[in-house]
């Protein structure tokens, strides 16, 4: 097996999953944002968002502050520093499986 | 029939420039347009204008000798002046809080353009491994803003004539439309058209000439506060309560 489909397996499963993989994107780019809005932007159902946000909290991923505006809960995301590694880290991995992909597809064309 | 007149080429260009459309709305540049979503902060910097430009054009027009007057004149331009350079995107800020939060939630205010560019240019994830900026969660509004509106200002102070004044409203208007046309708070053609309408109504006022100058400011302020109201009225109606979250860890 081509070494670099062997990639795949060590991919982290944690940032794999679609849902996921968005939150951290989103938050890669603005820094922070609230449960309302992640829920909004990425049309999440306010279970399903729970889940995953606890996921990546647990895995240091995302820092997550609750807090009170006047009587509104208000739960504030962040991006840690190994979470953006960790999005780094796979981006790169992924950048070399689509290379190696590529390459084989234009070897067999060839 | 029309599916049917259409090249394969042009089909091609078409989806083509779809895709163009579509793809930079990343969730940086969603998150810079929704700071102006409720339009606080075209109020406040179109109010900023107002006292500026009403203040300098009362000013210029009735000459008052009594220092009290004088003193009025010059603290209300003061404030003006820093809620229009200094501190609008506090006071944004802190109506935000009062006003409209939390209907959609809260994501990091935008960083001002001027700021960003300082910073040090950043290698980026990416699947594509292209590098860009920093941080897409970026505005220029303020900037792009207060350049046209002393545009217009300086503009109409140098045609030394009437016609002057609707001319500078024209090309603000222009200009207006044109900086923010692909920016995170673009604005309709027909939104800016008021603004030449005003500069030609202002003009059949008779001004003196160097009122004229600050009335470009004044129009361009109630113009802005203007379209900030309309938007933050359709917020409001569109969201009239906030949802409840329910985070359980």
């Amino acid at each position: 097996m081509n070494e670099r489909i062997r990639e795949v397996s060590h991919l982290d499963r944690l940032v794999h999953e679609p849902a996921r993989l968005q939150i951290l994107m989103f938050l890669r780019e603005v820094e922070e944002a609230d449960f309302l809005y992640l829920q909004r932007e990425g049309g999440f159902t306010q279970g399903n968002l729970s889940g995953h946000l606890s996921k990546l909290e647990e895995a240091g991923y995302i820092r997550i502050r609750k807090m009170f505006k006047g009587k509104m809960p208000l739960t504030v995301c962040r991006l840690t520093a190994a979470g953006e590694r960790a999005l780094r880290t796979y981006c790169e991995q992924m950048n070399s499986i689509m290379q190696g992909q590529r390459e084989s597809e234009r070897a067999k064309r060839a | 029939m029309i599916l049917c007149s259409l090249t394969e080429t042009s089909l091609r260009r078409k989806l083509d420039s779809m895709k163009e459309q579509w793809f930079p709305d990343t969730p940086g540049r969603r998150a810079a347009a929704y700071w102006f979503i409720d339009g606080l902060p075209e109020i406040v910097a179109g109010v900023g204008f107002v006292g500026l430009g009403g203040s300098a054009a009362w000013f210029s027009q009735f000459r008052p000798h009594s220092w009290s007057d004088r003193t009025a004149f010059i603290v209300l331009g003061l404030i003006s002046l820093m809620v229009v350079f200094g501190y609008g995107r506090s006071i944004s800020l802190f109506l935000k809080s009062r006003v409209t939060f939390p209907r959609t939630g809260y994501v990091r205010p935008p960083s001002e353009w001027e700021e960003v560019s300082q910073k040090e240019a950043v290698i980026a994830l990416g699947l594509s491994g292209a590098t860009r900026t920093p941080d897409q969660n970026v505005t220029h509004f303020r900037s792009s803003t207060i350049a046209v509106v002393f545009c217009g200002n300086v503009l109409a102070g140098v045609i030394a004539k009437p016609i002057g004044l609707p001319i500078a409203m024209s090309a603000v208007a222009v200009l207006l439309y044109a900086l923010h046309r692909n920016s995170e708070r673009p604005y309709h053609w027909a939104s800016v058209l008021p603004l030449p309408v005003a500069g030609m109504g202002a003009m059949l006022l008779h001004m003196q000439q160097d009122v004229n100058a600050w009335a470009a400011v004044l129009i361009g302020g109630v113009w802005l506060a203007g379209q900030g109201g309309w938007r933050l009225i359709g917020y409001v109606r569109r969201h009239p309560s906030a949802p409840v979250e329910s985070f359980r860890p």
